[in-house]
């Protein structure tokens, strides 16, 4: 608990996360989703919680039943022009919409095993979050001209936490609300 | 974020699917999104005693936890192979049924040749002994061996589900083979021999066009020719099946992959590595980040819902 922490009242609501990965973390329970099937690979993995990276355009999504799976995610729309995911209505009827307007998709990200290789995003195996009923679900897209390791390239991260040694832009008014 | 409009996708979808594209609201929903991190990142800064975690020779606590994970490794090392199995064993599959899909079509051109009038019974002797070339190597195909084990053998992976031309009722080439991917967990591989050349009807649609040849029976042959018709089909109905689990083997390694990486970025004791650098700049983020969310929550209200409103 750091200092900023311990001025801050806990909500009841909020989830306490162990990650391997990233210490002991407190969640607000609208950043955690259930995913029904898991993820590829991990289906007794249900609950996850997804936070924003330090990386504009980067999130972390920690499952809450094993501290050890973390992946980092990507906005893959932010990263891959002209990418989309076409959610048929089997997917659809699992995610419990038919509303786009619900939807988040987050690709997962492999980070490069070595210096000078680039990282790779899973554009095949999309996650899709549905944001409401806070339910996840990673689509394995059947026809996909991406594949599942797309190289992407990430930002520097000395550019990416710049901001906040220059001034810092002020949050909007309207979300300040 | 992303963007949705609703649009069909593809032309056989009949307006049922979603399309998820980029688009301006969704920029600025984001930019906005981040603008509010960065303001409690620099909250953070101000309140804060500093970081946690920065590099992963800074706090060994946080290391040791990180250290923990390794036997998590080693098994995420295992999976990964056993998955590399799968794979090996439905890239076998694959070939098979391309191999069986030309054969089946051979089989077809010689009832469509032999069922008209222009055919006689010398020349349907010819063919059918043709045809039973064509099931003598199908079945080849069904008794085809991966490392020692039977790829379509099913449960009994250790004998051919084709001995001597016929399958043993008492060993029957079904069931999954199925390999480990995590704790108690199991996926099933490639198909068995029962479904693909049993179930289908190939090997017995053959034999049935064979027979009808060598009887010079035109109505045989033609009742024959249907039933391969329809196994066919039924063949490209399990190629489908079998794209759609490589599909999901090809996800799957890739999360292991995913996964791995990041635990072994941690466990790097590369000092001066732009990953290593890059990742735990990335995580620092996250030493704060129960400070972040809990202003996030307690003081702005701000939810993933709002951004997007």
């Amino acid at each position: 608990m750091n200092a900023v922490a311990a001025m801050i009242e806990p909500q009841a609501t909020d989830a306490v996360v162990e990650s391997a990965l990233l210490g002991t973390l407190t969640v607000p329970e609208n950043q955690v989703f259930h995913f029904d099937d898991g993820i590829v690979g991990f289906p007794e993995a249900h609950g996850f919680a997804l936070m924003p990276a330090r990386q504009d355009g980067m999130f972390w999504l920690q499952s809450l039943d094993f501290e050890a799976l973390t992946f980092l995610m990507v906005d893959p729309f932010h990263f891959v022009e002209g990418y989309a995911v076409d959610l048929g209505p089997s997917e659809l009827g699992a995610m419990a919409t038919r509303e786009a307007s619900e939807l988040l998709v987050f690709t997962i990200l492999t980070l490069p095993r070595a210096a000078g290789e680039p990282a790779t995003a899973n554009l095949q195996g999309p996650v899709a979050l549905n944001i409401p009923q806070r339910k996840g679900r990673q689509v394995v897209l059947q026809f996909s001209p991406y594949g599942v390791r797309h190289p992407v390239t990430l930002p520097n991260a000395r550019e990416g936490c710049g901001a906040g040694a220059g001034g810092l832009p002020q949050p909007s008014q309207e979300t300040l609300a | 974020m992303s963007a949705i409009n609703e649009t069909p996708a593809g032309e056989t979808s009949e307006g049922t699917n979603l399309r998820i594209t980029n688009s301006t609201l969704a920029k600025e929903a984001i930019s906005g999104f981040q603008a509010q991190m960065r303001a409690l990142d620099q909250a953070r800064r101000e309140a804060s005693t500093g970081i946690r975690v920065s590099r992963p020779s800074d706090d060994p606590v946080a290391v040791a936890g990180v250290m923990q994970s390794t036997s998590g490794l080693r098994a995420l090392e295992q999976y990964k192979r056993n998955l590399g199995i799968a794979q090996s064993r439905l890239a076998v599959e694959d070939s098979v049924l391309s191999e069986l899909t030309d054969a089946l079509a051979r089989a077809k051109e010689l009832g469509i040749s032999q069922g008209g009038d222009t055919a006689s019974a010398a020349t349907r002797t010819t063919a059918g002994a043709e045809v039973t070339r064509i099931i003598d190597f199908v079945k080849d195909l069904a008794n085809t061996q991966l490392s020692g084990s039977y790829v379509f053998g099913g449960q009994y992976a250790d004998s051919a589900p084709f001995q001597g031309g016929n399958w043993d009722p008492a060993r029957p080439p079904e069931g999954a083979f199925r390999v480990e991917v995590g704790t108690r967990r199991f996926v099933e591989t490639n198909h068995s021999a029962k479904e693909i050349f049993l179930d289908t009807d190939v090997v017995d649609g053959l034999q049935a066009m064979a027979d009808a040849m060598e009887n010079n029976d035109v109505d045989g042959i033609t009742a024959a020719l249907s039933r391969i018709d329809t196994a066919f089909d039924r063949v490209q109905n399990i190629t489908g099946d079998l794209g759609a689990r490589m599909n999901q083997l090809d996800v799957a390694v890739t999360n292991l992959d995913s996964l791995e990486v990041n635990l072994q970025t941690f466990r790097s004791d590369l000092e001066d590595a732009d990953l290593t650098e890059a990742v735990t700049r990335l995580v620092e983020r996250q030493g704060a980040l129960e400070a972040a969310m809990l202003a996030n929550s307690k003081i702005l209200n701000l939810t993933l819902t709002d951004y997007l409103r």
